[in-house]
């Protein structure tokens, strides 16, 4: 894997984090709106939080040694590889955007 | 050994904006739907909702066209260098005072002192960002990644062109720069060969 693989890996886990982090939040307005007093709620949250960061850093050793094994030698995987990470990630951010409205009703301001 | 090696062209990475993009996009809807367009949502916060937008909205329109830009976003040569997110036109090394290597939140920037800035102005958003920039301790003009060139390359390509950092007023610390930067060109003349 060279510098520039991990250069853009890093990227683009960065993206997937950042996914996780809008999904957390996203699962827990769905599940009980969240109102001024909940502060046991937002606690939960940032638990749930650290133990999906944990996850990650669990997991992302391991996926990259899959992808050096997969793509090893072979540039164009690679790069699909990559450009399939992006393209997923673009899917999942427009999900996210499309559910923000339906979601956003059920804050109480 | 400067001016015999090519011009460092670095171009954007494509890449790495459009994740940029859809790493900003739930944020930017997220909060238009629960804080700007809520029926509920108190004034004050609905007014810093729209400046906060407003600021995504910018660094994903500059995003965007950074994925479209086929140009090259940075040229350093033997004769100046060109960062065409500052301006479209080069900056002569005799322009340039002093440059360093800067980290900040995680992130390496290379930041560049101008002897006279006004003679080199910046495009308005790069000029508003410089006048942030500068209270934070950095130069007239930074540069940072999201390039198809790593940040090592880019700075191996101003160490070669770019008129040397002077050297600090104290002799004993002048000497240990000096014997840092031959080691430094002695390990590049090793990996090179």
């Amino acid at each position: 894997m060279t510098e520039r693989d991990l250069l853009d890996w890093r990227g683009i886990g960065t993206g997937y984090l950042l996914m996780l982090c809008y999904g957390a939040a996203f699962a827990m307005i769905a599940l009980a709106p969240p109102g001024l007093d909940r502060w046991e709620q937002r606690e939960a949250f940032v638990l749930g939080l650290m133990l999906l960061y944990g996850g990650w850093a669990l997991v992302k050793r391991p996926a990259r040694r899959v992808v050096e094994w997969w793509a090893e030698g072979r540039r164009t995987r690679h790069e699909g590889l990559k450009n399939a990470a992006v393209v997923v990630m673009c899917l999942l951010s427009a999900v996210l955007c499309i559910v923000a409205f339906p979601l956003a009703s059920r804050f109480s301001w | 050994m400067g001016p015999d090696r090519e011009a460092f062209v670095a171009y954007p990475n494509r890449r790495a904006m459009v994740v940029v993009v859809a790493s900003l996009a739930p944020l930017v809807a997220a909060i238009l739907a629960s804080q700007l367009l809520h029926p509920a949502a108190p004034f004050g916060l609905r007014l810093f909702a729209l400046l906060v937008l407003i600021a995504l909205a910018i660094g994903i329109a500059v995003c965007l066209r950074l994925a479209l830009q086929k140009r090259p976003v940075l040229i350093v040569d033997r004769h100046g260098f060109t960062w065409t997110r500052w301006s479209d036109r080069p900056i002569p090394w005799e322009a340039v005072e002093r440059w360093q290597r800067k980290r900040y939140l995680f992130n390496d920037y290379l930041t560049i002192w101008l002897k006279d800035p006004s003679a080199h102005p910046g495009k308005p958003i790069q000029r508003l960002l410089g006048f942030g920039n500068r209270k934070l301790n950095f130069g007239h003009v930074t540069i940072a990644t999201g390039m198809d060139r790593s940040f090592e390359e880019m700075m191996r390509a101003f160490s070669d062109f770019a008129p040397k950092p002077p050297l600090p007023e104290d002799p004993r610390l002048a000497r240990r720069l000096l014997s840092a930067r031959a080691r430094e060109e002695r390990r590049r003349a090793e990996g090179g060969s």
